[in-house]
This record gives structure tokens, sequence and C-alpha cells, in this order.
């Protein structure tokens, strides 16, 4: 209690030095705070844009790229057996599109087709085989077609158009017909957190359920591009689909404008027990390398995307200001702590200085030296203490100044690169290289109001930087002071 | 029983050129009771002699025996534990700590001990009433006298009832009367209880008949009864 009360007493005479190295580990340590709460607060955003891209860093995506051989393709040099090439063959050759076969002149005809562009198709049980690489927690398969539907009058003069697929049909289809494309995505409903689109993406109704019945997840743009609601129905091939659900893509997500079960997309494009994505979920984000080797090794053909490799596209000032606050806000409390740390180490020096006869003073009468240090160790923890608290006030208010301004910040993402069309010949921006992609990487930018939480782990951390401040500046003090010698120390004038 | 021995004992400072001789070759001897006054002019090297004898300091050369035990042969932490239990120390400047109050000053020294806070503050009170400062136990140093942090000097000095007391210009900062009363003190705590007192002093008319006074110049005894004895 003595040592206590001398302690006090001490800091209370020298009020001008205690709230002096209080002030400078409290600006340290409040810059770190407010540096901190800021970084909180734009992962916060980043998360906000992100999500729902669940699974950032455990989860990929496995497809089969097209491989652009120049000119018409024969999938010779994708690696694959000679029956998997006649399967894609069938699936994305060029396929000749009659109107003279679909009905007599003046007669209404409607046709639909499922076409995939992009991404070959393969066994729907090679996602069996991914769930049991080392590494892989579980794999879910998936399919995406576009859906192209196409309905008019047969013309008098009807002649063959096309091809539909990959390329520009010359000339472009007859006044008469309508064609209309959508990008279908058929996906494992019993799996609902592993698939293209998930639960928590819902924003209006629910996910798939289990079971035959015929139900789709609408994309919210596309629904409200065609003013569909929940309990509406969309048509696919002839077979209605009780809209269940409407779902928001994340930017930079995959979207898709509908969303069915697997194995009713599957039914009725025509690709019974085929898919052409594999979702897969690494055991833990230290394990995504190695397993998507392995999957290369594997799987002919393979291309991973991992969920990171989205998250990555996302750009715009959120991406600039969270880079600037990982780097530029780290150096920033490094030399926040260093100055602050030095400030106290200097003044507590000085104020060991001044008292360097009642240090000795201290030492003559009796005082071992681990008394005299701890003394003066002590003070200066205190003062770290208060350091602490004047820090965690100037972290809240310069967190309450961000917030009251509210800086926005967009995030955006830049539109996937064109399909490349087996039937087109090559990469181009064709009229219908959009339509008959996969589903599409969600493009567009948006607005996110930045804000800095600073919740109580961070004021305990700025406490305890400041005590650790303190304690730094009091084992420099206290090491003067073990130096000093008593005789020395007597004959110092003040 | 001879509380102090010193053999040939030297304390410089610096080297070469600027060496400086503060105690050149000094032997002394004091014995347990006795009431020490060492005089002389200033620079003649009293301060570090006292210095020596507490322990403060270790000699160049030479050796300080305290009650036979060569002070050179202990380390930092038994010089403590001996200036504590065993010597008391009185400044010319009192060198009270000055965010203490008077009794505070006085634990400081009984604080190192382990006593609890009862018996030390009991102590302490006791110790400020026998130098006449019972009723000003709570005031801090800057609003006493002169004279009256000298006694509360004395009370820490006599805290842990030390074996002799060391007083280095008590009455340097003093008026003639108030450092009279201080040195009236000192010998009542010769002559009452027992205790060795070594006294530094510009002053030799200070010295009672009864005291031996030792006169030093430029680092060396010049004059000591008992020598010439």
């Amino acid at each position: 209690m003595f040592y206590l009360s001398y302690v006090l007493a001490e800091l209370r005479r020298r009020r001008g030095r205690t709230l002096l190295t209080a002030l400078g580990l409290g600006v340290g340590v409040g810059l770190v705070v407010t540096v901190s709460a800021l970084s909180s607060g734009l992962d916060r955003a980043q998360d906000k844009v992100l999500h729902p891209l669940t699974g950032v860093g455990t989860d990929m995506s496995v497809t089969r790229p097209l491989k652009n051989g120049g000119g018409a393709p024969d999938f010779g040099n994708q690696g694959l057996s000679r029956s998997e090439r006649g399967r894609v063959r069938r699936e994305n050759g060029p396929r000749r599109f009659g109107l003279r076969s679909l009905g007599k002149p003046g007669q209404h005809f409607e046709d639909d087709n499922f076409a995939t562009a992009t991404q070959l198709s393969f066994p729907e049980t090679e996602a069996a085989k991914l769930a049991g690489l080392p590494g892989a927690k579980d794999a879910a398969a998936g399919l995406t077609v576009t859906a192209i539907h196409v309905s008019g009058t047969v013309p008098k003069n009807a002649q063959r158009v096309g091809p539909p697929v990959g390329g520009p049909p010359s000339g472009g289809p007859p006044n008469n017909i309508d064609l209309d494309s959508r990008t279908v995505t058929g996906v494992d409903s019993s799996k609902p957190t592993l698939a293209a689109v998930s639960a928590s993406q819902i924003s209006r109704g629910r996910y798939l359920r289990s079971g035959k019945a015929r139900e789709a997840v609408l994309n919210s743009s596309y629904a409200r591009r065609h003013d569909l609601g929940v309990g509406d129905t969309v048509t696919l091939k002839k077979e209605k689909f009780t809209v269940v659900g409407l779902a928001k893509s994340p930017l930079g997500g995959q979207a898709s404008d509908i969303y069915v079960k697997l194995g009713q997309l599957q039914r009725i494009s025509g690709r019974e027990g085929r898919a052409n994505v594999v979702y897969v979920r690494a055991d833990d984000s230290g394990a995504v390398d190695a397993l998507g080797k392995r999957i290369d090794d594997s799987f002919a053909g393979a291309q991973v995307t991992t969920t990171k490799d989205l998250a990555d596209r996302v750009g715009g000032s959120l991406v600039d200001a969270k880079n600037l606050a990982s780097k530029l806000g780290a150096a920033l409390e490094i030399v926040a702590l260093l100055a602050a740390f030095l400030i106290a180490c200097l003044l507590t020096l000085s104020s060991v200085t001044k008292r360097t006869r009642e240090l000795g003073t201290l030492k003559a009468i009796g005082w071992p030296q681990r008394l005299v240090v701890r003394q003066v160790a002590v003070e200066s923890v205190f003062q770290g203490l208060l350091g602490g608290l004047v820090g965690a006030a100037i972290g809240i208010a310069g967190a309450l100044a961000i917030d009251a301004v509210g800086p926005s910040l967009t995030a955006s993402v830049a539109q996937a690169a064109q399909a490349v069309g087996p039937g087109g010949g090559g990469p181009g921006p064709g009229p219908f290289a959009a339509a008959f992609g996969q589903g599409q990487v969600t493009a567009g930018s948006t607005s996110i109001s930045l804000d800095a939480p600073v919740h109580l782990g961070l004021l305990l951390l700025a406490i305890a930087l400041a005590l650790l401040g303190g304690l730094v500046a009091g084992s420099v003090g206290g090491l003067r002071v073990a130096r000093l010698r008593p005789a020395d120390a007597l004959r110092h004038i003040e | 029983m001879t509380l102090y021995s010193l053999s040939n004992v030297s304390r410089h400072y610096g080297t070469g050129p600027t060496l400086v001789r503060a105690i050149d070759g000094i032997d002394l001897h004091i014995e347990r009771g006795e009431f020490v006054v060492v005089a002389g002019s200033s620079g003649s090297g009293k301060t570090t002699l006292l210095q020596l004898l507490g322990g403060l300091d270790r000699p160049s050369e030479g050796s300080v025996e305290f009650e036979e035990r060569d002070l050179a042969g202990l380390g930092d932490a038994e010089l403590a534990q001996l200036r504590r239990r065993t010597l008391g120390f009185v400044f010319q400047q009192f060198n009270l700590i000055p965010t203490l109050t008077a009794a505070g000053n006085v634990e400081a020294a009984l604080a190192p001990t382990g006593i609890d806070a009862e018996a030390r503050r009991g102590r302490a009170t006791e110790l400020l009433e026998r130098v006449g400062l019972g009723h000003r136990g709570e005031h801090l140093p800057s609003q006493l006298s002169g004279g009256e942090q000298q006694r509360v000097a004395i009370a820490r000095a006599l805290a842990n009832e030390p074996a002799v007391v060391l007083a280095d210009e008590p009455t340097g900062n003093l008026d003639s009367k108030t450092g009279a009363e201080v040195i009236e003190l000192l010998r009542g705590l010769w002559e009452n209880d027992g205790l060795s007192v070594v006294l530094v002093t510009h002053d030799p008319a200070i010295a009672d008949a009864r005291w031996r006074l030792v006169r030093m110049s430029d680092g060396r005894i010049e004059a000591d009864p008992a020598r010439a004895a």
C-alpha cells in the first residue's frame, strides 16, 4: 500500500509529465484503434459486397473449358477419350436449324434447344471422384446451359438458318421469328451450400427442395426484367417450373437467369448424367492449392477457379482503400506505436534524471535495487494505463468521426472475357457470345457506405499496447536507475 | 568494540592528468558509542569519507571494515541491507521525498523491512514525536521549515534503530539557532541512546569537548586525537 501511495503521489506531483506521457501513448494507440476500426469497416464492406460468396478461401469450381484450336473444333485437342469426344461433339457441334422441317410456310412453330458454348460437359460421376481426392471435403455437380427458345411463323421462302451456336447467323433471323435465350443452371439441391446458387442468396421465397416437383429459383434481376415473382411459372422446353424463390447474385459471383434441380435440367436438355461444373470444397484454405493441382492431374482438361479468384476480380475504390489500409495502415500503426513508445521512453528517462537525487536517497536509506526499479517501472505502467484509456477515447472519437462522415466507396467488377464459340471460329464478341456463355460473372458496380466499428477487443488491445509502452518505458527507466550509483546520485545537483 | 576500521583507504576519480585524490591513504578507527566530528574545508574529502563509511561508495584502494566485515566483500544487495538495518543517514539538503508527508518519509525507510502498515505508521508517529514533530506528520516537506525538514530526516535515519548515524553537514542549510537545535538533537541521541555518530562539518566549532574531532585536508587526516594518543 505504501508503494502504491508513493506511485500515485508521484504521478500527481508530476501531473504535466504524466499527462504528456499518457497523451503520447494515447495518440499512438488511438491511431492504431482508428486505423484498425477503419480496416475492420473495410472488411465488413467487402464482406457485404461479396456476400454470399460463401466459402471464399476453401471453395473452388472445376470446369472443362473449350480450348481454342482455331477453325471448326473437333475437340481433338481437349485430351478426351474417343467416346467423350463423340459425346461433346453431339452436344456442342454445329447444328443446322431448318425452318422447313418445322412446318409448312405460314404455320406457327416453337423450337427449344440447349447449348453450351465454353464449358464442355463430362460425366456427373466426376464429382464423386473429386470429392474422394485428398484435401477435398465435399463436391457437387452442376450443369449450366443456354436455353434457346425459337418461335414464329415458317416463312414462305424458308431456308436453313444457322448455326445458332457460338457465332452469328448470316444475315440474322427472319423478322417473323422470335429468339429468346436464358442461362439455366441445374443445381444439386441436396447440397445448398455447394452450388451455383446457395440458400443464403435467396432474397425472397425459398430454396429448391429435393423431390420431383418442378421448381425454379430466378435471378432477381432476370425476374425484374420479365416481371416475374414467387408463385409465377417459367417454361423450359414446354415444361412449366414454379418459381419458389428469387436470388441475388453477389458482385463478382456466378449468375444464371434460372436455377432448377440438376436432374430435371439434365433430362430436358438431353444431358442425362452429364455436368459441366463441379463445386469442390477443400478441407481448409491451406489445402486449396494442393487440391487444385491434384484436380488438374486427375481430371483431363480441368480448369480450377477458386472463389478467391472471383473475389479478386472485385475492384474500385473499396479495394483501393482496403489495399491502402492493409499496407499504409499497417505502416502507420507501426510508426505511430514506435513514436509513442519512444516518447514515453524519453520522458521516463528525463523523469529519472530529474529524480536522480531522490532515487539515490532511496538507495542510501536501504531500498534494494529491485524496489527502486520497480517503483519507476510501476509509475510508467500507470502512465501506460492512463495512455490506454486516452488512446481508447481517441480511437472511439476517430471511429465516430468516420461514421459521421460515412465516406462512400464503390466496388466494381469488369465484364468477364467474351465466350469462345465453337462454331464461330475463335474468340470475339459476337452478338450471341454473351447469350451463349455460361453463367455470367455479374458485372457492374455497387456503392457501400464505410463505417469504422470499434469492438471491445480492439479497445482492450489499445490498453494492452499502451501498457506495453509503459512497460517498455519503465524498463528503460528502470535500467537507468539500476545503473545509478548511490554516491553519484547523492552528488547530483537538481 | 571497533565499529569502523579503515586501512590505507584511497578514493580516486578520473585518470592521468585529471586524476583527483578525494581520499588519499587514510587510516581511521572508530569505536562503538563514539561521537566523531570530521571537520575540514570544502574539497577536503570529508563527504567522500562519509560515503565510504556508509557503503555508498567503494574505495579505490585499501579496506573499509564495519564491525570487522570488509565492505569490499559485500555485494550491492548486502550493502543495501547493511544501510537499511544498521546505518542512518542525514544529509545537508535533507533529501526528503517531496511527494510524501513527514510521516510518509519516515515510513519510506521502514517499508522495505516488510512490517505491516499499522506498525509502520505507529513507529513513524513515535519517531516524529521524539524529534518534536508529532503534530506535523501529515505535512509535506514543502510545508515545513528547514529545521523541521532536518528533524524529519533524523527521524527517518532512526527508523530502523541503527548502530550509527552518518550526518553530512546537517547544519549546512540551517541558520545558527536551528543548526544548534539539530546538533542538540544528535547529542541527545548519542548521550541517551548510546548511538554512534559520525558528523561531517566545515565548522569545527560545533564540536563538544567530549567528542572526537578529526581534521581533514586534501584527502588526508590532518589531526586525530585518537592517533595522537
